[in-house]
């Protein structure tokens, strides 16, 4: 397995970018959607150790986490600060979960660059007719100097982001979503951020002694391949365009799943279709932030899940039809 | 490892017991029973407790009030039943898990974990997805409608799984995709492979600062 990205010469060429670039006054200097090109070069190549205070429905979680680039691979640790202590590390493609208490490591991989933390949208929504993306004012954050991005929806079938940028490094410090409401449903924000040298290695290592621990892998669950289907919403709330369209067979049963993407630049929505059987959800579903709702047509179940407003996924559920 | 922690095997008859005991309608003499028998069963109190925990999360309480009486009443228990020789060791394992009196430690432990990574995601209601027995004991432990609704409207196994599926599709592997899949680590801790460690995560790294970026 590769853990080498190929990420040291872009890492040190755009980081340079990013430090020369930079002015205090970036507010009236740079566009939103220069800002958001300059937030994703950021947080792709920045190297980062803070605490992060994470607010969703009510409760709030604090994070460790911090970040760097070893030798071109992306090098992640997240520990969450109550409960049991939860370390989430990464190395290039693998992630390791480990449980303290419970004295297990659980590998995963991610052929995947996004970062461990990141609530982000990314820098795509400035393609994404659905949105107003503005600069709002300069604020602080974690006790540095940034500037509030707003990204609201035209209408209400998806959510508002609020995203506060650094304004040296452009790196964002503090992001909120919305509901269509304008109230915060989710809300990730660096109570303290440290960049570049201070962040060690040691602290991209396990806190406790692993080596007595138990490993365990998840075995593949399933396997996709592209296709054609036959399956469209008629109805599609605007802005929303297919992405990818894909039969998911399981691994245990060889049974299979119909999984299309629909996404507005912004906010992605999956429909996953199945021979209709008892497990299936009717109606909708609340999951964090995520939403979802399922329906049955014609002896099968489709059920449609994202970050979207609930009317969003229920629109798209009973709209898909076959042609 | 065995299959999952949160795989509930009390009867029904026990859970109802359990309830009524929690909401002080526990006739004596079968208090007096129910207390015997889980003070004598530590595997049983661990489930309990268990019990107990999941249904404080699909409450969305930090605590059953009458939780904390059973709890020491069962320590009370223990403490009258426990011969001299046995206390040392006992006091030992008390010490050794502080503030967990009631459970056993090597499964306290691991209900611990679930719960938190639970709780982590914000999943309060997930429980009924866990296991659709238990979450059907823990309808029978609290009737209020409120929780049957709540039961009613939560995802299960299979949306769990669309659910990370669909954060394979989008990228999103943040806070929440991060520990969502911890979660489904968790419900599927029973099909997990052993492996071998990763000797990249022991501490043999030399220790390299970055060049310095810092901006301030």
């Amino acid at each position: 397995m590769s853990r080498k990205i190929n990420y040291s010469t872009r890492a040190s060429l755009t980081t340079a970018l990013v430090f020369a670039v930079f002015s205090a006054d970036g507010l009236a200097q740079s566009s939103p959607a220069e800002w958001l090109d300059r937030m994703s070069d950021s947080v792709s190549v920045m190297s980062y150790e803070g605490t992060v205070i994470r607010r969703q429905n009510g409760t709030s979680d604090t994070l460790k986490v911090a970040r760097k680039i070893v030798d071109g691979v992306i090098n992640e640790r997240l520990t969450t600060q109550e409960g049991n202590g939860l370390e989430i590390i990464r190395v290039g493609n693998e992630v390791h979960c480990i449980l303290p208490d419970k004295q297990t490591v659980l590998v995963e991989e991610w052929n995947n660059q996004s970062t461990l933390f990141s609530a982000l949208p990314t820098s795509d929504v400035r393609y994404a007719a659905q949105y107003d993306v503005s600069l709002v004012r300069e604020d602080r954050v974690a006790g540095r100097s940034a500037v509030m991005l707003a990204i609201r929806p035209h209408d209400a079938f998806r959510f508002g982001h609020r995203i506060w940028l650094d304004q040296k490094t452009a790196f964002p410090l503090k992001t909120q979503l919305l509901d269509v409401n304008g109230d915060i449903i989710e809300q990730v924000k660096f109570a303290e951020i440290r960049f570049g040298s201070k962040v060690s290695q040691n602290v991209l290592m396990p806190s406790v002694s692993i080596e007595s621990f138990t490993w365990y892998k998840e075995p593949a669950r399933y396997r996709q391949v592209d296709i054609d289907t036959s399956w469209n919403s008629v109805d599609i709330p605007p802005g929303f365009r297919t992405m990818s369209t894909k039969t998911e067979i399981e691994s245990a049963t060889e049974s299979s799943v119909t999984h299309i993407v629909y996404s507005d630049g912004l906010a992605d929505v999956s429909v996953f279709i199945t021979q209709e059987d008892d497990k299936g959800l009717t109606g909708a579903s609340t999951l964090g932030t995520s939403n979802s709702y399922g329906t049955q047509l014609g002896g099968f179940q489709i059920t449609v899940v994202g970050k979207v407003p609930a009317s969003t996924v229920a629109r798209i559920a009973t709209s898909m039809q076959q042609r | 490892m065995g299959k999952c922690p949160l795989r509930g095997i009390m009867s029904d008859a026990l859970k109802t017991q359990i309830s009524a005991f929690v909401d002080g309608e526990l006739p004596d003499n079968e208090s007096e029973l129910l207390l015997r028998r889980l003070s004598q069963d530590a595997a049983l109190r661990a489930q309990v407790d268990q019990y107990m925990a999941i249904g404080r999360l699909i409450r969305q309480d930090a605590e059953v009030p009458g939780m904390d009486d059973l709890r020491d009443r069962i320590a009370a228990t223990l403490d009258d039943e426990v011969v001299p020789a046995q206390a040392q060791a006992q006091e030992q394992e008390q010490q050794r898990v502080v503030g967990s009196r009631f459970m056993t430690p090597a499964i306290g432990v691991a209900v611990a974990a679930t719960v938190a990574a639970l709780a982590l995601v914000g999943l309060s209601q997930l429980d009924a997805s866990i296991d659709a027995d238990l979450a059907g004991a823990v309808a029978i432990a609290y009737t209020e409608p409120a929780v049957e609704q709540a039961l009613a409207n939560q995802p299960n196994q299979q949306l769990l799984e669309y659910i990370r599926r669909h954060g394979d599709s989008s990228s999103d592997l943040g806070t929440s995709g991060t520990l969502t899949r911890m979660v489904m680590f968790e419900l599927r801790e029973g099909e997990l492979v052993e492996i071998e460690p990763d000797a990249h995560l022991l501490p043999v790294v030399a220790d390299e600062d970055l060049q310095d970026t810092n901006p301030q």
